[in-house]
């Protein structure tokens, strides 16, 4: 059971953060929500976009202004499961040789998995049993991975060649699939006058501890989605999947399968978390339609008249969510 | 604080009836148009249109609407449902449902004080989402009440007037309807118009049909006692099929009477007084006045071999009698439709009006029965009688008279109807004429059309016919000014 101080402590440090980011970030207000969501939510974030576009430096400054460990990992096809989760290695303790563990980057709160896409499937496997499981086990020993916890991977939707692309069951384990999208004139303008001037662009200080955010997901589960809500986020889930009723024409045409429900279950507590950000009680449907998409983009997969005919998951997404009705 | 319990109670109680109402707004227009079918059915003539079926139908649409009314009342809603409505409408941000859901857990939290804050400091007007809208019920009210409009008038109007076109199916009434009276002319079995409707497997709330089934029915009616009675026992003409079954009946009647009589060894044969009401009761319909005085004869009293003469006597003037009805039969056997006096008679259109004629040649003030006997004394001669014999059909309308007279026809007056030759003269009442009517103007084809010699009227019949059949005031009229004529004898 929450209380009322935790309730203002929650919204206390979500203000703080989302200040102390916007002073490293410019603009991708909606990338640094998603990712505040995620964490709140304890999900993971897959991040997809083109290089430049600050998507390291969004992690950086959050985990600065959380005063969390971060670590990043740069995903390269030579890049082995241990690099990851960390290896046992012979080490000699005043004369006694013995095996000790090495714990690997994955062993942080948050963690900057770039470019995932470009190692090889065993070690993108490792990396989100770890994701999912938040324990990693080496030999016979599990070792118990960090709270909060938060990977935020990358992926370049471009350069293709020499990829590994994640498979579908991969995709289903992130949280929210987050498009990072070109700053806007203003935003860029302003990206150019930090980083041209002064000493560059300064990360945050810390304004919140590992208990406030904690605590914040505690508070994110408390908070209240009417019943109708939640039948209607059922239905919208269900909407894409082509052999449901619910599912508009498009979706039965072009969609093979429809979201999981982990997709149902990552909307209705990304909206929680949503509505807390936005400092209100209870879940209303703009929450669910701020996070429906974000929830869902991965877990769609199109089918090959869907691909030939170049239709966008996010698109039919629209149209499920246009056609759904709340009542 | 926010009293989210009495808001709920309210919204259910509004919500209610709303529904209700919405349900009874469908419910009325949907008995509406039941009822506008009904009353189309009616127009069409499937039942008459009736004072208390308007009644009936009115207190339907009543009882619709508040049989949905009631229906759409009774379920209760989904209180989430409901205030996620209210929260949609309002743009409250889903608090109102949200608190809902928090109540019906065990326990306040933080988080339900808030939404309950927030409320308070800015109460949802839910009033303004739960209220009847006009394009809630406006639609249907107002496509009822136009659909009543149209009841009532499809109910109230009068059926329209027939056209000039009779369709096959009047005419295969009119056909038929006169096919299955010719046979049953015995004024005897005369009926009441009921009787003559019901025979006919009509009921009297029939709706109105149109002015020739009218004037089928009159056409078909039997023989009457009433007015045409009046006109005088020698209009009806010798020919004519009820004339002709009178006088097979009393010729049936006497000869069994003659044999009685001729089996009596006594010489003390008389009749009985029902035998002599019953003679009397034949007498009355046999047309001509001579042969009914001769026969009158019979109820003189007279017993024993007077009594036989008498009937032999009898007996031999209806032979005679019925010898000049086939003559005259024969005369318009040879004057059919198709034969070349036929046409040219029939393509004269100055056919139609009166041809005033000449005292008949003998200067005699005969009876029909009179001249049925100068007929059938030439019956003996059809080829020569048939092309100048009296027309009884409309292609023969332009001979009327032609053999009389040789006079052109007068001028037209209204309904048409024909001199067909001047009887004698009655005391001081003037001239006996004989008439006949040029037809109907609905008449049937001519393949179903009877010789208008065998028109006969009932007035019981008509004017139960007129009461019950629910004709235009424009057709009563005309079937009113129609039978005037005939009971002036003409214009």
């Amino acid at each position: 059971m929450i209380t009322e101080y935790d309730l203002d402590r929650t919204y206390s440090t979500l203000e703080r953060l989302r200040g102390a980011i916007g002073t490293a970030v410019v603009g991708q207000g909606a990338v640094v929500e998603a990712a505040l969501v995620a964490l709140l939510c304890g999900g993971n974030v897959l991040l997809e976009g083109v290089p430049g576009l600050g998507k390291t430096l969004l992690v950086r400054a959050l985990a600065s202004s959380l005063g969390l460990r971060f670590s990043r990992i740069q995903f390269t096809p030579d890049l082995m499961p241990a690099d990851i989760v960390g290896t046992n290695v012979l080490s000699d303790d005043g004369g006694r040789r013995q095996f000790t563990y090495s714990p690997g980057p994955i062993f942080a709160n948050i963690v900057l998995a770039d470019e995932v896409n470009r190692a090889t499937p065993k070690t993108q496997s490792a990396l989100l049993e770890a994701m999912e499981e938040r324990t990693v086990t080496v030999g016979k020993a599990t070792y118990l991975l960090g709270t909060p916890f938060l990977v935020l991977a990358t992926q370049n939707p471009i350069e293709m060649e020499g990829t590994y692309p994640l498979p579908e069951a991969q995709l289903d384990r992130f949280f929210f699939k987050v498009p990072v999208g070109y700053p806007s004139l203003e935003d860029l303008v302003a990206i150019t006058e930090r980083n041209t001037e002064g000493g560059g662009v300064a990360l945050p200080e810390p304004v919140a501890s590992a208990d406030d955010i904690l605590s914040a997901q505690a508070v994110v589960r408390e908070v209240p989605i009417a019943q109708p809500l939640r039948q209607y986020v059922a239905r919208l889930v269900l909407a894409t999947h082509p052999d449901s009723g619910h599912a508009p024409k498009d979706v039965q045409s072009f969609v093979e399968y429809g979201a999981s429900p982990r997709a149902a279950i990552a909307t209705i507590l990304g909206a929680k978390a949503h509505a807390l950000l936005a400092e209100e009680p209870n879940v209303r449907r703009a929450d669910i339609e701020a996070v429906f998409p974000l929830a869902l983009v991965h877990r769609v997969i199109l089918s090959f008249r869907g691909e030939a005919e170049g239709i966008g998951v996010p698109a039919l997404l629209r149209r499920v969510w246009e056609e759904t009705s709340v009542l | 604080m926010f009293d989210l319990g009495r808001l709920e109670r309210q919204a259910v109680r509004r919500s209610r009836t709303l529904h209700g109402v919405r349900t009874a707004g469908i419910a009325f227009a949907a008995a509406v148009a039941a009822v506008l079918v009904a009353a189309v059915a009616a127009r069409l003539g499937a039942f008459a249109p009736r004072l208390d079926l308007s009644v009936a139908a009115v207190l339907f649409i009543a009882a619709a609407a508040i049989a949905g009314f009631v229906v759409g009342h009774a379920p209760r809603p989904d209180i989430a449902r409901l205030l996620l409505s209210i929260d949609l409408a309002l743009a409250t941000g889903e608090r109102l449902c949200s608190l809902h859901e928090l109540r019906s857990r065990s326990g306040a939290t933080p988080l339900e004080n808030r939404i309950a804050a927030r409320l308070a400091e800015a109460p949802p007007a839910w009033r303004r989402v739960l209220r009847l809208r006009r394009a809630d019920i406006l639609p249907w009210v107002a496509g009822g009440g136009a659909l009543t409009l149209a009841v009532l008038l499809a109910l109230t109007i009068a059926p329209p007037a027939p056209t000039a076109t009779v369709d096959s199916s009047h005419e295969v009434r009119v056909s038929s309807g006169r096919n299955a009276t010719q046979g049953s002319s015995n004024p005897l079995e005369a009926k009441t118009g009921a009787a003559v409707a019901s025979d006919r497997g009509l009921s009297p709330s029939e709706p109105a049909e149109p002015f020739a089934d009218t004037l089928a029915e009159l056409l078909s009616a039997p023989p009457s006692q009433g007015l045409l009675g009046d006109l005088g026992d020698e209009t009806p003409t010798e020919a004519s099929s009820p004339a002709r079954n009178s006088r097979r009946s009393l010729s049936e009647y006497l000869s069994q009477l003659l044999s009685r009589a001729q089996a009596d060894r006594n010489q003390t044969f008389a009749l009985t007084e029902h035998e002599k009401e019953s003679l009397q009761d034949l007498l009355r319909n046999v047309p001509g006045s001579s042969l009914r005085q001769s026969l009158s004869s019979l109820l003189g009293g007279e017993t024993g071999d007077a009594l036989k003469a008498r009937l032999e006597e009898s007996q031999r003037l209806l032979e005679n009698s019925a010898r000049g009805d086939e003559g005259e039969a024969g005369s318009q056997a040879g004057r059919s439709p198709g034969s070349p006096e036929g046409e040219a008679n029939g393509s004269n259109p100055e056919s139609i009006g009166w041809v005033p004629l000449p005292p008949s040649s003998d200067g005699e003030t005969e009876t029909t029965e009179a001249s049925g006997r100068r007929t059938g004394a030439d019956a003996g001669e059809p080829e020569t009688q048939g092309g100048s014999a009296l027309p009884r059909n409309e292609e023969g309308g332009s001979a009327v008279g032609a053999e009389g007279t040789g006079q052109a026809p007068a001028a037209p007056p209204g309904l048409g109807f024909v001199p067909e030759e001047l009887l004698g003269s009655v005391g001081s009442e003037g001239d006996l004429r004989r008439y006949f009517t040029k037809g109907t103007p609905f008449e049937p084809p001519a393949e179903n059309r009877a010789p208008v010699a065998t028109l006969s009227l009932d007035y019981e019949a008509l004017r139960a016919l007129l009461e019950t059949r629910a004709l235009t005031p424009e057709v009563q009229t005309i079937v009113r000014a129609y039978f005037a004529e005939i009971t002036r004898g003409g214009p």
